[in-house]
């Protein structure tokens, strides 16, 4: 054992949406203190969202995240809709799945080929990357803009989308546009079909760790917008049963809740949702999938960026079909009758279920909101695989490789709150 | 040699600036044809994907510093891309780390400009202020006045 006394101090999570910082203490060969700090100010949307009206929601929620706003918007009209037990009908229902889907692909997209692919090959960031695999960073720039002309076509623009409304989209794209987009999504279909085998491909660190899975399971597809809770521990959960099991709390060293599952860290997002639901993938997704050679479920958390190729590859192909079966209809939303009650929702944002509750009153003002986000479920699962991945690797090895291996390890989760960028400014104490 | 201008910008007040400019800029017809036009809202990494050989970039956006409201910055970007402007953007992957994307790739031609336009109103419901408007003509003369002499 050794007595070397290793104080890792990551004081700013640089370039980043979100403020974090990573603490390690290593003595006598073990991780005597590890913490993901994260100290971005509170935003205080559930308070903001007190007192307006439910016509308001979709477009304050958008701005609760730059990358995954439809997911916001999502959550929110399915938690309306269900307590005024309206159903907007098979039109909005396609389009919601189809603006998701492109939601997914920008934001996997982005995460595979700029943040995470640079970690597995060897380079300090993406633009450095770029210059050995320019083929590869051209189609993760293509892939993330298809998405977000997606998200801009029934969004009305790619950030902070504003075309969604309670019952429905304020606007119906004409034919003209959704042709243009579906040749373009067709044309780049083949970049999509050689990325699933190239995240496979990658020198993924081997890491099996044993993980709950938590992820939405729909009766016959793939789950976006619908489903029950599930877990790969048993556990099938309506929607607005979430607060019987899952308790967020707070640690003073985050400013973010950490939401627990039976007191217990697990796991959302891509990974949770491919382990959950491989048998729901269509058979043109699950034969590339199957021929990567990795099995689904899968334990290895980094593996998670071979399930976001799989997802891109489904998107793509939903986004297709639902194109192709394109039709304008009369009025793109249905109208809404309020009523007192609480609203609930749950979606899968690219990150993982995103869970919404609203206190409604009888004219349709919300008096009171509870947001729970993916990062927030993932993040005692990152200080679980962290703590695990760590003494699995080394805690002998040089401190600017625990450093490196830390760093991997979070970006991996693709979180939100520190958008899985590069770490900067690193402090050592001995 | 081709040309991108790209302006940034959204519909409110006088962060619109970037994209009036450019809608300046379209509307003259002494133009030469290589030169193309491109508004975005928000993700600084959008261009990237428009532009598929060597290209001179010409970015119009809003600025806020210190200086008076209407004041135009310019910046030229060489090959020795700063990265210390990088800032508070999505993922970290703002205008700078997109040109340094697109310097890897090599689709820049020579250097890169950029005008910023000091702002002061950006809510949705405030009017573009007088001395941002007084602006437009003369970025938009100097930038033509740029691009014919080339």
């Amino acid at each position: 054992m050794s007595n070397k006394e290793i104080n890792i101090r990551v004081p700013v999570l640089a370039r980043v949406e979100g403020e974090g910082a990573l603490e390690l203490d290593i003595r006598h060969g073990k991780i005597e203190n590890l913490k993901l700090n994260i100290f971005e100010p509170p935003r205080l949307f559930e308070k903001f969202l007190e007192g307006r009206h439910f016509t308001e929601v979709p477009d304050i929620v958008a701005r609760i995240c730059g990358i995954c706003p439809v997911a916001y918007q999502m959550s929110a009209v399915h938690a309306f809709e269900d307590l005024f037990e309206v159903d907007p009908g098979p039109w909005v229902r396609d389009m919601r799945r189809l603006f998701y889907c492109g939601e997914w692909i920008e934001s996997h997209a982005l995460h595979i080929h700029l943040l995470a692919a640079p970690d597995f090959l060897g380079y300090e960031s993406a633009p450095a990357m770029a210059k050995d695999y320019p083929k590869e960073v051209r189609r993760g720039i293509e892939l993330q803009n298809v998405g977000n002309e997606i998200v801009k076509l029934l969004g009305g623009r790619s950030v902070h989308p504003v075309g969604v409304k309670v019952g429905g989209f304020f606007h119906a794209p004409s034919s003209l546009e959704v042709k243009d987009l579906l040749e373009k999504l067709k044309q780049l279909l083949p970049l999509v079909e050689e990325l699933l085998p190239w995240t496979a491909s990658l020198n993924l660190p081997q890491d099996e760790q044993d993980f709950t899975s938590v992820a939405l399971r729909h009766s016959s597809e793939y789950p976006i917008n619908e489903g029950r809770i599930d877990s790969s521990d048993g556990l099938n959960l309506g929607v607005k049963s979430f607060s019987q099991h899952f308790v967020e709390h707070h640690e003073p060293h985050s400013t973010a809740l950490h939401c627990l599952l039976d007191g217990k860290p697990y796991l959302v997002g891509p990974l949770a949702r491919v382990n959950l639901n491989f048998d729901r993938l269509p058979m043109d997704i699950k034969i590339p999938a199957l021929a990567t050679g990795i099995k689904f479920p899968s334990s290895n958390v980094f593996n998670s960026i071979v399930a976001r190729a799989i997802e891109i590859l489904y998107a793509f192909h939903q986004s297709i079909q639902i194109l192709e079966n394109y039709s304008r209809p009369k009025e793109p939303f249905v109208e809404i009758k309020t009523k007192a009650g609480v609203a609930y929702g749950c979606t899968e944002a690219p990150r993982g279920i995103l869970w919404h509750r609203y206190e409604v009153d009888g004219d349709g003002f919300i008096t009171k909101a509870r947001i729970v986000p993916p990062t927030s479920q993932n993040q005692a699962r990152m200080e679980e695989d962290l703590t695990n991945a760590l003494t699995k690797f080394g805690l002998e090895q040089a401190e600017d490789k625990i450093q490196f291996r830390a760093e991997q390890i979070i970006r991996n989760y693709d979180p939100c709150i520190s958008c899985a960028t590069h770490f900067l400014d690193l402090r050592i104490n001995r | 040699m081709n040309v991108l201008i790209v302006g940034f910008g959204s519909y409110q007040a006088d962060d619109q600036i970037g994209w009036l400019i450019v809608d300046q800029l379209q509307s003259l017809e002494t133009l030469p044809n290589n030169v193309s036009f491109l508004k975005i809202a928000g993700n600084a990494m959008v261009w990237l994907a428009q532009v598929e050989v060597e290209t001179q970039l010409i970015f119009i956006d809003a600025v806020r510093s210190e200086k008076a409201i209407g004041f135009i910055h310019r910046l030229e970007f060489s090959t020795d891309l700063p990265l210390t402007l990088s800032t508070f953007s999505s993922h970290g992957l703002g205008l700078v780390e997109s040109l340094k994307l697109a310097q890897s790739l090599n689709l820049l031609n020579g250097s890169s400009l950029f005008y910023g336009v000091e702002i002061g109103r950006d809510k949705s419901f405030e009017l573009i202020s007088k001395d941002v408007i007084k602006s437009i003509p003369e970025v938009t003369a100097e930038i033509e006045k740029y691009l014919l002499s080339d």
